[in-house]
Order: structure tokens, then sequence, then C-alpha cells
């Protein structure tokens, strides 16, 4: 997995009733995530690295300890979909 | 670092969009589910509706199931988290789907999703028209219910026939199970 992932530019996230959908034209995939899933897609900037990423995921939702185990299963699971790279 | 500390390690552009994403929400497990959109062409998405009438809200409506196909389906469900799974059986009867959750002893049942892909009326425009929320761990699917959730019990069943449909149960112990329903010949 890249060590900073990035999002992929030009993505258009459509907000729906219990999510958010993103739809790749190119690869003919539609995407549906939680508001997680999001913001840490939010947060791949290339400037911020796995662990930190769960470190904000952490601050932003007040939790005792940043969530890794699941950062980073859903970051894996980002790059294999082509949303990061 | 406090909450809002958070928004400035975004880019500028994307803090507004991101303010919406975590106002008024919890931590929850970080989820995604993808779908290829194979073999839902244009022309399909436009036969479903003209195969039927159209109520106002564009979702395709129909008083009787005109649909054929696989009349049983299943779906097996598993949680990656914890390991815990559980399977799904849906079959068709006259007007409606019956279906059941059969879990592990020990492991409740506390609601499920059904998710459903389907494109817009234009066909390329896509809206999560199909979602179904069940409330009992068996039970049937009508018309009124699909209708409920903006999607008709026709195109769900089409779509449950292509493999296309997911569905996620939740159990009373917060776990969380997907799996795809697929027809059982």
């Amino acid at each position: 997995m890249t060590e900073c992932p990035k999002r992929i530019d030009g993505l258009e996230i459509n907000q729906v009733e219990d999510g958010f959908i993103i739809y790749q034209p190119e690869r003919d995939r539609v995407h549906y995530l939680n508001h997680t899933a999001v913001l840490i897609l939010e947060m791949c900037n290339g400037r911020n690295s796995s662990s930190e990423i769960a470190r904000l995921v952490q601050t932003a939702y007040g939790l005792s300890d940043p969530p890794e185990k699941e950062v980073n299963e859903i970051l894996a699971k980002m790059q294999d979909e082509g949303l990061t790279q | 670092m406090a909450p809002e500390d958070v928004l400035s390690s975004v880019d500028e552009s994307r803090r507004e969009f991101l303010k919406k994403v975590i106002g008024g929400t919890v931590f929850a497990v970080p989820l995604m589910v993808s779908f290829s959109m194979d073999g839902l062409s244009l022309d399909e998405a436009e036969a479903v509706h003209i195969s039927n009438q159209t109520n106002n809200a564009g979702a395709p409506f129909c008083s009787n199931l005109s649909y054929v196909g696989p009349k049983e389906f299943a779906a097996y469900l598993f949680s990656d988290e914890t390991r815990v799974h559980a399977r799904a059986h849906f079959k068709v009867s006259r007007d409606r789907l019956n279906y059941e959750f059969k879990l592990p002893n020990g492991v409740l049942f506390d609601s499920a999703d059904i998710l459903v892909p389907l494109a817009g009326a234009a066909g390329f425009s896509i809206s999560w028209n199909g979602r179904v929320f069940l409330q009992e761990r068996k039970g049937a699917i009508d018309e009124e219910t699909t209708l409920v959730n903006l999607c008709a019990l026709n195109s769900l069943l089409e779509e449950m026939a292509t493999g296309q449909v997911t569905v996620t149960l939740f159990t009373s112990g917060g776990d969380t199970l997907r799996g795809m329903i697929q027809p059982v010949y």
C-alpha cells in the first residue's frame, strides 16, 4: 500500500440518504461509502500517512485510540478500487 | 489537536464538504461497497421503465409481478471483523418475496439492508433507489415495502437475478455481516 495515499483527482462524490456514492465512469464502477470512509478518503492528500490518517480519525470522532486496523483495511480497498494512488 | 483542526489537514477547497461529512456523526467502522456496472447498459436501464409504468419519483412501478427469472436466491453473509457468518434465503411467491435470515446460535438479528445499484432514468446518473430496510429476521417484501423505499419489487428481483444486490445484516451484538445475493438454480 502507498505510504501516503493520494485521492484520485476528479472523483465525484454524491451524498445520499445514508452515505455517499462515487461513480467511476472510466471503470464502470460504483462505490458506496459511509461517512467515516469518506472522511478517510478526503484525508488522502498525498501528505498524510496511514498512521496520521488514523490519528486524524481518532481526533475527529473523539476516540480513545487511533483506529489503525480499520483505516489500513479501508485504505487498501480504496487503492485496489483505484480511488487512491 | 482539537476536532476542528482535522479540517486543516485537508485541502481548503474540501473543508466545507468535510464539515458536512463529520457534522453530527459518530464513528462507524469505515465501509466501502463497490459494484461493477457491467451489464447494466442504458438499454437495459430504460427497458425497466418501458416495461412498467413509472411513478412520480421516477422509480419503476407495476401493480403485478411481471418478473420472470430464478425464484430462489441465497446470500452468504460474513463479518470480516468477527468472522461471524449467516445465511439469507429468498423465495418468490406470487406477489411477494419471502425472506429468512439464518444465524448461528447466540447471534441475534437486529436489522438488515438490501442495497440495489440502479441506473437513473437517463442511464448515467446513479441513484441509490434500491434500498430496502428489513426489521424482522423473517418476513416478506411486497410491492408496498419496496415502493416505500423507491424501488419496485420487479426491479429488485431483476437485479437480484444478475447478482448485483448486496445484503447487510446487523446483529444485536453490533456485528455487521455482508454478502451478495445470488440466484439458486
